[in-house]
C-alpha cells in the first residue's frame, strides 16, 4: 500500500510496521493542544521506538510567537507530561534536533512563502527528498484558507509527480452533509483521494483493530455473526468530563455531531461488515461504506421512537458537587444541546436482518469507558433453561475500547456439586497482562501510517458523506421539533431514564460499563 | 514468600525443590491462596502463552540464562522449562525446582509464570526431553531456546529430541565458541529443516534490524538515487564473536541486492576479506574484529561511486540505543535511529511471539556460509 516510485530492494521485511517514507510532518496549528497532548508525544515515542524514518523533520506552523527553541521547549513539556513513557534525556536531544518553528498566520500567503523557504532550507539538511506531510490540527472553519495557501505557495505537488504531498485533516469534517461535501470539495480541488487522510483516532485504538482480527481470524466468530445466533449489539462510548473548555464548540457540536457520527458510526461499521477480501485500504473502505448505506433512516417519527437525547444537570464527579450543563462557562442557559445521545438502529441487510443496534454515548456519565458488546440470543428453554424465572444468562462477547483493553466472553457454567446449578462466569483476555502495558496510543499507529502511506484506517470521502447523510435525517427532525428542553440525567449517573426505556421496552437493558 | 527484585513491580517466588514425578502438583500448590495475615490482597493470573524450554550446557551457562527468566516472563508469559545437561559431570543426577515469576499490573493484578528448572548430569540427560514432554501445556506453540555456547546444529540427539517438540528453535550465534564451524553446520541444518515444522531464529539477526533499517532508509534510492545499484566496497568492524552477525548483515545484503559469491580475496589492515559479482561490477566485502567491548557489529562503511564522484556513509552504534549514519560529503545532519536496547531477555521475549518464516534470514544464513566456507 506504500507508494514509492522507485523500489528499495533493502525494505523487504525490516520490520512488523508499515515502512515509514522519509518526509517533513507540517503541523498547522503546531503549538496547539492536539499538537502538544498528542502529536507531538506520539512522534516521540515512534523515534524511541526506532520506527520514524531516520530523515524526517516536524516543522510547526502556528501564529504563536515561538522560535525553534522556544518550540523545543514547549514539545519537550507536552512530551514530559503527556507521553505514555518517561521523557528521556539524552534520546530527547537527538529527537529536537530535527523540530522546528515557523511562525505566521493561515491566510497571510507571504507566511506560506516563509514556510516554504523553510522547507527548502531543512530537507537537503536531513537527507528528505522533498515528501511532505500536512497535518491541519485546526479548527474546520481554517481548513480552506490552509488548503488554498498551500496550492498558492506551490506547496502541494499532484499525486505521482514527484514527491509526494499528503494532507491530514481532524475531525469533524463539517457539521453536516451540505458542509462535509463543502469540506472535501475544497480538498479536492486541491489534493487527489488518495493523498487526502482524515483522521478518527479510534480507528488507530488497538481493541478496535483487533475486532478485525477476532472476527476474521478466527473461525469459531464469523459463522455466529449474524441475525441468525446474534440477540443484539451495544457499543457505548461514555466519558465522565463534563464539556470543560469546549463549550463553544461543543454547543454547535452536540453527543450526535461530536461522537456518533464519526466514532460511533465507525465503529459499528467494524463490528457489522462483510469480510473484505483484502486488507488493502479501498477494499476495506469499501465493505465499511456498505453498512452506512445499509442502515436504516430515522425519518420523523422514527426519530422520536428510536433516538433520545438529553443533557446532564447538576451531579456529582468523584464525589464533588458538578454543576450541570446549562450552568456550564460558555452554555446558553437555554442551551438544547444533547450531551448525551441513544439510538436504536438497524442494518437492513440480510445479515443483520432484525438485530438492534443499541449506540449510546455521553458525558458526565459516572466512568469513562467503551465498549462493544455483543449479545447471542439465549439457549432454547429447555435442559439448563426451563426456570422462566431464573433463565440462563445469554452469551456476551464484548470488546473493551477503553480502558482495560481487552475482551471477554460470558459463557454459563456448572457449579461444583450434586445439583445442576449454572453459574455465568466471564473469560477474559486482558492487553495488559498478556502484551505488557506499553500499548501504542493511536495517534502514534496512526501517524505511521500516513508516512506509509496507508489508508486503511482513515475515512474516505463517501464514507464521510454516507455517514452525514444518515445523521443529517435525525438532527432535521430535531431541527423541526422545536424542543427548548431536554431531558436531564443526573452528572455521575448512566444518562436519562428515557434511554432505558428505549432499550427496555424490548425487554433488554444496558449493559453496565 | 516471594523474593526480592529491583523492579519494585517484579516478584519471583524462591526455586523450591521437588519430587521429579510431583512437578506437575507442585506447580498447582503456587496458585494456592495463600493463608494467614501476611496474605496478598493481590489477585494471583497465571499467565501462559506459550512453552519456553530453554537447554544449557553447563550450571553457570544455567544461572545467567535463569536471571533472564523474570524479564522474559514479563514480556511475554510463558511455562518455562529450563533444563541444565552438565556432561562433564559423570555421575548421574537429576533433579528439579519450581518457582513462579510475576509482576504487578495496575494495582492489585499479580500476572504470574511458572518456572521448572531441571539439572541432570550423566546419562540422566537423556532423560530431560521425556521429562520436557510430560511438562508442556497442550495446545500451546512450545520454543526451544538453545542457548548453550555451540551451534544447535552440533547438539547431537538430545537436540534432534528437543526440536522435535518445538515448533521454533532460538539461538544466538553471538554467543558461539567456534563461529566458522557453528555457522557452516547451522546453515546446513537450515536448508535442510522442514519451513512447515520448524521456525529457526538467531538472536543476532535480530539484533541488526534496526542497522538493517538505519542502511535501508539512509540508502533508500528517494535519498540516494543510484547508490544501492553503484556499491563497491562495504567494510564492517564487529566485536569479539560478532564473525557470524557481520556475516548475517554482509548476506543481507548480497541477499537483497543480488550480489554473489566470487571468492575470498584479501585487504591490507583487514582480518579477512571476499568479493562479490553485483550487476553493476565487483563489490568487496572487508571484515575486522575489534578486541574489546560488545560482541556484535559495531560499524559499517558504505562506498559508492556516483557521478564520478566516491561517496561513503558510515553507520555506527554511537551510544547505548543510538545508531548514526552520516557522510562527510553528503547532508550536514546525521540519520539517527534510536535503537531501544534490548536486553537478551527481551530479545527472546520478542521472538517468542514471532513465528513467521523468515525468508531473509535463511537467504542472509545461506550467503554467510559461503563466506565461512571459503575460510576452512
Amino acid at each position: 500500500m506504500s507508494q514509492t516510485s522507485t523500489q528499495n530492494p533493502l525494505t523487504v521485511d525490516v520490520g512488523e510496521v508499515a515502512t515509514a517514507q522519509p518526509c517533513t510532518l507540517v503541523i498547522f496549528g503546531g503549538s496547539g493542544d492536539l499538537s502538544h497532548r498528542k502529536l507531538l508525544p506520539a512522534l516521540y515515542n515512534l523515534a524511541l521506538d526506532g520506527v520514524l524514518p531516520t530523515n524526517f523533520a516536524v516543522l510547526g506552523f502556528a501564529m504563536d510567537d515561538y522560535d525553534d527553541e522556544r518550540y523545543r521547549a514547549f514539545a519537550h513539556d507536552g512530551v514530559a507530561k503527556f507521553s505514555r513513557r518517561p521523557i528521556d534525556e539524552q534520546h530527547w536531544l537527538d529527537f529536537q534536533r530535527a523540530l522546528f518553528y515557523v511562525r505566521g498566520r493561515f491566510d497571510d500567503g507571504a507566511a506560506f512563502q516563509g514556510l516554504k523557504r523553510r522547507l527548502e532550507e531543512i530537507e537537503p539538511k536531513f537527507g528528505i527528498p522533498g515528501n511532505r506531510i500536512f497535518y491541519l490540527a485546526v479548527p474546520p472553519s481554517l481548513i480552506r484558507v490552509c488548503v488554498q495557501q498551500l496550492h498558492a505557495a506551490g506547496l502541494v505537488n499532484r499525486e505521482g509527480e514527484g514527491p509526494f504531498t499528503r494532507i491530514i485533516v481532524e475531525k469533524p469534517i463539517g457539521h453536516s452533509l451540505a458542509s462535509a461535501r463543502e469540506v472535501n470539495a475544497t480538498l479536492a480541488r486541491v489534493f487527489d483521494e488518495r493523498q487526502i487522510f482524515r483522521i478518527d483516532h479510534y480507528l488507530g485504538k488497538e481493541t478496535v483493530q483487533s475486532l478485525m482480527v477476532v472476527r476474521f481470524g478466527n473461525s469459531i466468530f464469523e459463522p455466529l455473526w449474524n441475525q441468525k445466533y446474534i440477540d443484539h449489539v451495544q457499543i457505548s462510548v461514555a466519558e465522565e468530563e463534563g464539556v470543560g473548555t469546549r463549550a463553544r464548540y461543543y454547543e454547535e457540536a452536540g453527543a450526535l455531531r461530536d461522537m456518533v457520527q464519526n466514532h460511533i458510526l465507525q465503529l459499528l461499521c467494524v463490528t457489522a461488515m462483510e469480510p473484505p477480501w483484502s486488507m488493502n485500504a479501498d477494499v476495506v473502505r469499501d465493505h465499511k461504506i456498505e453498512v452506512l448505506r445499509c442502515l436504516r433512516p430515522l425519518t420523523g417519527k422514527d426519530v422520536e421512537t428510536h433516538v433520545v437525547r438529553a443533557q446532564y444537570g447538576p451531579g456529582y464527579h468523584h464525589g464533588v458537587a458538578v454543576p450541570g450543563y446549562r450552568r456550564e462557562e460558555g452554555v446558553k442557559p437555554d442551551s438544547t444541546t444533547e450531551t448525551y445521545v441513544a439510538l436504536k438502529v438497524f442494518v437492513d441487510n440480510w445479515r443483520w436482518a432484525g438485530v438492534p443496534f443499541y449506540l449510546r454515548t455521553g458525558k458526565r456519565l459516572p466512568k469513562r469507558a467503551s465498549e462493544i458488546a455483543v449479545q447471542f440470543k439465549p439457549v432454547p428453554e429447555i435442559l439448563f433453561n426451563l426456570n422462566p424465572d431464573a433463565p440462563l444468562q445469554p452469551n456476551v462477547l464484548a470488546l473493551r475500547i477503553q480502558p482495560d483493553e481487552g475482551l471477554s466472553l460470558r459463557i454459563a457454567t456448572k457449579r461444583p456439586g450434586p445439583k445442576v446449578r449454572i453459574w455465568p462466569v466471564r473469560m477474559d483476555f486482558r492487553y495488559d497482562t498478556t502484551y505488557g502495558d506499553q500499548t501504542p496510543e493511536a495517534y502514534e499507529r496512526l501517524l505511521l501510517d500516513v508516512m506509509a502511506g496507508d489508508a486503511t484506517l482513515f475515512m474516505r470521502r463517501d464514507g464521510v458523506e454516507a455517514s452525514w447523510t444518515w445523521i443529517d435525517t435525525i438532527l432535521d427532525a430535531w431541527a423541526r421539533s422545536g424542543a427548548r428542553w431536554l431531558p436531564e440525567y443526573p452528572a455521575g449517573t448512566w444518562g436519562p431514564l428515557e434511554a432505558d426505556r428505549l432499550i427496555e421496552s424490548d425487554h433488554r437493558e444496558w449493559r453496565t460499563l | 514468600m516471594t523474593s526480592a527484585n529491583p523492579d519494585p513491580r517484579l516478584s519471583s517466588h524462591p526455586p523450591r525443590e521437588v519430587d521429579l514425578a510431583a512437578i506437575e502438583r507442585e506447580l498447582n500448590q503456587l496458585w494456592k491462596p495463600p493463608e494467614g495475615d501476611g496474605a496478598t490482597q493481590d489477585v494471583l493470573v497465571r499467565a501462559c502463552m506459550s512453552n519456553l524450554i530453554i537447554y544449557c550446557a553447563t550450571r553457570e551457562q544455567a544461572r545467567d540464562v535463569a536471571e533472564q527468566v523474570p524479564a522474559i516472563v514479563r514480556a511475554h508469559p510463558c511455562r518455562v522449562l529450563l533444563l541444565t545437561g552438565e556432561a562433564e559431570d559423570p555421575e548421574d543426577d537429576i533433579d528439579a525446582y519450581v518457582s513462579a515469576h510475576c509482576h504487578l499490573v495496575g494495582d492489585h493484578h499479580q500476572v504470574c509464570s511458572e518456572h521448572v528448572t531441571i539439572n541432570a548430569s550423566g546419562d540422566a540427560i537423556l532423560s530431560l526431553p521425556s521429562t520436557a514432554r510430560e511438562l508442556l501445556i497442550g495446545d500451546l506453540p512450545t520454543s526451544l531456546w538453545w542457548a548453550s555456547h555451540e551451534a544447535p546444529s552440533l547438539g547431537g540427539p538430545l537436540f534432534t529430541e528437543l526440536e522435535e517438540m518445538a515448533a521454533q528453535v532460538v539461538y544466538s550465534s553471538l554467543t558461539w565458541t567456534d563461529p566458522v564451524r557453528g555457522t557452516i553446520t547451522a546453515a546446513r541444518w537450515a536448508a535442510g529443516a522442514d519451513p512447515d515444522a520448524t521456525r529457526i531464529a538467531d538472536l543476532s539477526w535480530r539484533r541488526l534490524k534496526p542497522w538493517r533499517r538505519l542502511i535501508s532508509q539512509s540508502l533508500d534510492p528517494a535519498v540516494r538515487p543510484g547508490a544501492l545499484e553503484a556499491i563497491q566496497l562495504v567494510e564492517v568492524e564487529h566485536g569479539p564473536r560478532g564473525l557470524p552477525q557481520a556475516w548475517l548483515l554482509v548476506g543481507w545484503l548480497a541477499a537483497c541486492l543480488g550480489w554473489r559469491p566470487a571468492g575470498r580475496t584479501w585487504a591490507r589492515g583487514w582480518d579477512y576479506a571476499w568479493r562479490f559479482r553485483a550487476a553493476h561490477g565487483p563489490v568487496e566485502v572487508r571484515l575486522r574484529r575489534l578486541d574489546g567491548g560488545d560482541p556484535e557489529v559495531r560499524d559499517v562503511a558504505v562506498s559508492w561511486r556516483s557521478g564520478g564522484q566516491s561517496l561513503a556513509m558510515t553507520f555506527a552504534m554511537t551510544a547505548p540505543g543510538r545508531l548514526a549514519a552520516w557522510s562527510l560529503s553528503l547532508e550536514a545532519e546525521p540519520h539517527i535511529l534510536q535503537a531501544p536496547i534490548q536486553s537478551g531477555a527481551l530479545l527472546v521475549a520478542f521472538q517468542l511471539q514471532d513465528f513467521a518464516r523468515d525468508t531473509l534470514f535463511f537467504e542472509a544464513l545461506r550467503a554467510s556460509r559461503t563466506m565461512a566456507e571459503a575460510l576452512t
